[in-house]
């Protein structure tokens, strides 16, 4: 028998029994119907057979916490080599901007020395003398 | 908070931290209207390369940073630097066929449409070069400045906008005031004045 057809049927005879006898001692009446309730329905479909929701996925706390546990390794696998690409792009283009500028002050000054130079020359100045 | 729930709240904040770190990424930006007149499509079209540098926001700010981090750079230098909101440069270079002033005159056009003063213009008849000083007047201030060059094989355009300081601007020209470290300056040429000490 499969271990979930077994677990199903262990809680169909529980529920039946609850149903049938009184209360145990120190069972308060709302604990009881809480316990009727639970036992009561299907248990592909009770709250305390799902796993995120998830109708059928039977899982135990420790098992979901290894499960997400390795998603999170998956999805840092994944993302992190990313970021750090973009970590490292990120300097070049800042490496990139450095030296754009640098440049285009050095093409800016020296077009303005330039442009002095050519018109206040001294073969301009002589020409004025 | 049942244990369920308490998985599907920390699944759902996982998976939502990891979403919002895909769009961690710098933002495309639109070139201002400014870098955006800065296109010619006749010069591009004609040119063997095309430079183009669009620098302003944070770029600029990091770039700016960058460059004041560096040694010997003097204080009138980094603070016309940090006063630039934005600047661009448009290289074309040409191997084949030389550029001619017909070719640059698009970008003088251009240049006068938008508001910018020539305030510098030299031409050698004996060789094909030119060279245009352009400036941009806010509020009795110059606020920015252009510079058109055209050599045998090269026409660039570099604008600044910002207060301009011509002091240091001299200063940079003449390779003072901004030490030049990792730039490949392979296309910057001095002037033989500068070369020699004064």
């Amino acid at each position: 028998m499969h271990r979930h057809d077994k677990t199903s049927q262990l809680e169909a005879q529980l529920g039946r029994s609850l149903t049938r006898r009184a209360a145990p001692a120190g069972f308060s009446g709302g604990v009881m119907q809480r316990i009727r309730a639970e036992a009561g329905r299907d248990p592909q479909r009770a709250p305390s057979a799902r796993f995120l929701g998830l109708p059928g996925l039977r899982i135990s706390f420790p098992r979901a916490l290894a499960a997400c546990a390795c998603a999170a390794a998956v999805l840092v696998a994944l993302v992190v080599p990313g970021w750090h690409t973009r970590r490292q792009e990120a300097s070049v283009a800042m490496q990139t901007a450095e030296r754009e500028l640098a440049e285009v002050l050095q093409l800016t000054g020296l077009g303005w020395v330039r442009a002095q130079e050519a018109a206040f020359s001294p073969l301009q100045d002589k020409d004025n003398d | 908070m049942t244990r369920p729930a308490f998985l599907r709240t920390a699944t759902l904040a996982l998976l939502a931290f990891f979403a919002s770190g895909s769009s961690m990424g710098i933002r495309a930006q639109d070139v201002p209207a400014e870098g955006a007149a800065l296109e010619f499509a006749d010069l591009e079209s004609k040119a063997d390369e095309v430079v183009k540098v669009n620098l302003w926001g944070r770029p600029l700010d990091q770039a700016k940073k960058l460059v004041g981090l560096r040694k010997n750079i003097t204080s009138s230098v980094r603070s016309f630097m940090n006063g630039l909101t934005a600047v661009y440069r448009r290289t074309y270079r040409f191997r084949r066929d030389p550029p001619s002033e017909d070719d640059v005159a698009p970008v003088h056009r251009q240049l006068a449409e938008d508001g910018w003063v020539p305030m510098i213009e030299t031409a050698d008849r004996q060789k094909p070069e030119s060279l245009s000083v352009y400036s941009y007047s806010e509020d009795e201030r110059v606020a920015g400045m252009t510079v058109v060059t055209r050599e045998a094989n090269e026409v660039t355009v570099v604008k600044i906008l910002g207060p301009v300081d011509f002091e240091a601007l001299s200063e940079i020209g003449s390779g003072l005031g901004l030490p030049v470290m990792n730039v490949a300056t392979t296309d910057i040429k001095k002037p033989a004045a500068a070369a020699q000490p004064r």
